[in-house]
């Protein structure tokens, strides 16, 4: 959209994304994360809103959605590249989506529980699940190259 | 003592942690979409090294909350050992970590930022996200099949410092002047690139922000003083006040007869000692391999010597080490052979003493030794809890007996 606003200074915005881990750091001795949250409502084992992962995650998707109204970023769309189609950007989207769920479950964690928070407190296993998947994605990312053009 | 954290994760979930999850869960989802995190082309970008945004942000962040937690627990607010370290599972960590990053690079998006950009109406979000769930049922259900990879290599809450042999400090100084000077390379990779993208602010906090950074870790990489930067010296002689340090031999009993979650009980003798005599389930271990290892979350472990100093002295290395759950059997092996392998109830016990004595019996006997009542009373049988038989008297009537004599005349 063309009235959109631009995006915060990356550095301004990993900031503030750090001052965030810290709090939950201090205030509750856990950091942040994603991927735990949908085994918790997979596998309903339990009353997935008395879960802190499953609250924290859906607070993630009404801080988004709040940001993204106010930056007026906020629009139904597909975001794709134009040399392929909506139904199979949402194909790949959803083929990512499971690609990913067996390496967080396998891992332990995604980006947030493990990059993050496991990157923040120095754990060995999450430096290594992070080398492991920038290094894969971007050995697999050329053979992806023609769905951004 | 120190202030945070201020709930302790496994205490359970109360409205007012839900509470903090649901406004640091807001702030998250505020920070990613803030910094364009829920924009698939974006990330996509990253990987065809054409957007260095994942990578800024990212690290960060990490920067920012690891700098923190280094400085907080080198001041004294907070206690590190209450922290959250996610376990480190060499194999499944790296396997996992390839799937991911293969994943991540079809969808455009991670678990976090697709939440983001379904959030901000984008459907190509939502479609991860229901990818996610569909994933993860799957993976759930077929879980026993992966058995054999799911805990390959386990170590625990393994940390750099002690993978390196280095100091906590030296580690965050290295990772934030490693992450600094990505973010150089990335500014000049960038600006030889034309790109194309939306639009992005440029603060001028920048260089202070690095300033400081830079100033906090070549700081961490100072020593405090001559002591151990961050061993919470007042913290463990709290714990020592508070007796929280040891477990009677009666309560060891008990809690390997009910096979008490994550315990694990050593023997810090010389390993010939152990191989003569030892408390049931123990295993041998030095002192100095047990501080080499990383604490493993939910173990309990009980450090037992003849008499008791030399496993204390272990416990303090323990407690400086990170282990939380850790106890000394008070009295060592000699109080196990007094209060349990040759119980007696002494003929001017108080009604206290007389009425624990069934169960004192009762354990005794579990372990193969022979309670011995002195006041003149018959003894009365207590029945074993049920399903369980009697663990095997191990070389009864020569080796143990001997070793007792020994344990006697060294005293403790």
């Amino acid at each position: 959209m063309s009235d959109a606003r631009p995006y915060a200074d990356p550095y301004l915005a990993g900031a503030g994304l750090g001052v965030v881990l810290l709090l939950a750091f201090v205030l509750v001795g856990r950091g942040l994360g994603a991927s735990g949250a949908f085994a918790t409502i997979a596998t309903a084992r339990e009353n997935p809103l008395r879960d802190w992962l499953v609250v924290e995650l859906l607070g993630v998707a009404v801080g988004a959605a709040l940001s993204a109204r106010l930056a007026r970023r906020a629009h139904v769309a597909i975001e794709r590249g134009d040399a392929i189609g909506g139904r199979d950007r949402l194909l790949l989207a959803f083929v990512g989506g499971v690609v990913m769920a067996f390496g967080a479950r396998l891992a332990r964690g995604c980006t947030s529980g493990l990059g993050l928070t496991g990157g923040a407190t120095l754990s060995v296993g999450a430096w290594l699940f992070v080398l492991a998947a920038f290094g894969a994605g971007f050995v697999a990312a050329p053979l992806l190259r023609r769905a951004w053009r | 003592m120190s202030l945070a954290p201020f709930f302790d994760p496994p205490a359970g979930e109360t409205t007012a942690t839900l509470v903090v999850a649901l406004a640091i869960g807001i702030a998250f989802g505020w920070a990613l979409e803030r910094g364009g995190l829920g924009s698939a082309r974006k990330l996509a970008a990253q990987f065809h090294l054409r957007d260095f945004t994942v990578v800024k942000v990212m690290f960060s962040a990490i920067l920012t909350a690891m700098l923190g937690l280094y400085w907080l627990a080198r001041v004294g607010v907070l206690d590190a050992t209450r922290i959250y370290v996610p376990p480190t599972i060499l194999g499944a960590q790296v396997a996992g970590g390839v799937l991911f990053g293969v994943g991540f690079v079809v969808a455009g998006l991670c678990p976090g930022t697709a939440c983001v950009a379904g959030a901000s109406g984008r459907l190509d979000g939502l479609s991860a996200v229901l990818g996610l769930f569909a994933g993860t049922a799957v993976f759930e259900a077929a879980r026993p099949r992966f058995s054999a990879v799911i805990d390959a290599g386990d170590r625990g809450a393994l940390r750099l410092p002690e993978l390196l042999g280095t100091s906590e400090g030296v580690v965050v100084a290295a990772i934030a002047l490693g992450a600094l000077l990505v973010f150089r390379l990335a500014e000049r990779l960038e600006a030889s690139r034309a790109t194309t993208g939306a639009p992005v602010a440029r603060s001028t906090l920048r260089r202070p922000l690095a300033l400081a950074a830079g100033v906090l870790a070549i700081g961490a990489a100072l020593p405090a003083s001559a002591s151990e930067g961050t061993m919470d010296v007042a913290g463990i002689a709290a714990a020592i006040e508070r007796e929280e340090d040891h477990v009677t031999a009666i309560e060891l009993a008990r809690w390997i007869r009910d096979d008490k979650p994550g315990l694990r009980v050593v023997d810090v003798r010389p390993e010939s000692a152990w191989a003569a005599l030892n408390v049931p389930g123990s295993t041998h271990a030095s002192l100095e391999q047990l501080v080499r290892e990383a604490p493993r979350a939910g173990e309990v472990l009980v450090l037992y010597s003849e008499g008791g100093a030399h496993a204390a002295q272990g416990w303090v290395l323990l407690r400086a080490r990170g282990h939380r759950e850790v106890y000394v059997l008070r009295g060592g092996l000699y109080e196990w052979i007094t209060q349990i392998l040759e119980a007696t109830l002494p003929a001017d016990a108080d009604s206290a003493t007389r009425s624990a004595w069934p169960e004192v019996a009762s354990l005794s006997r579990y372990f193969g030794g022979q309670p011995r009542r002195l006041d003149g009373a018959a003894s009365t049988l207590v029945p074993l809890p049920s399903g369980r038989a009697p663990i095997e008297d191990r070389a009864r009537d020569g080796d143990e007996r001997d070793a007792v004599r020994r344990v006697r005349k060294r005293g403790c």
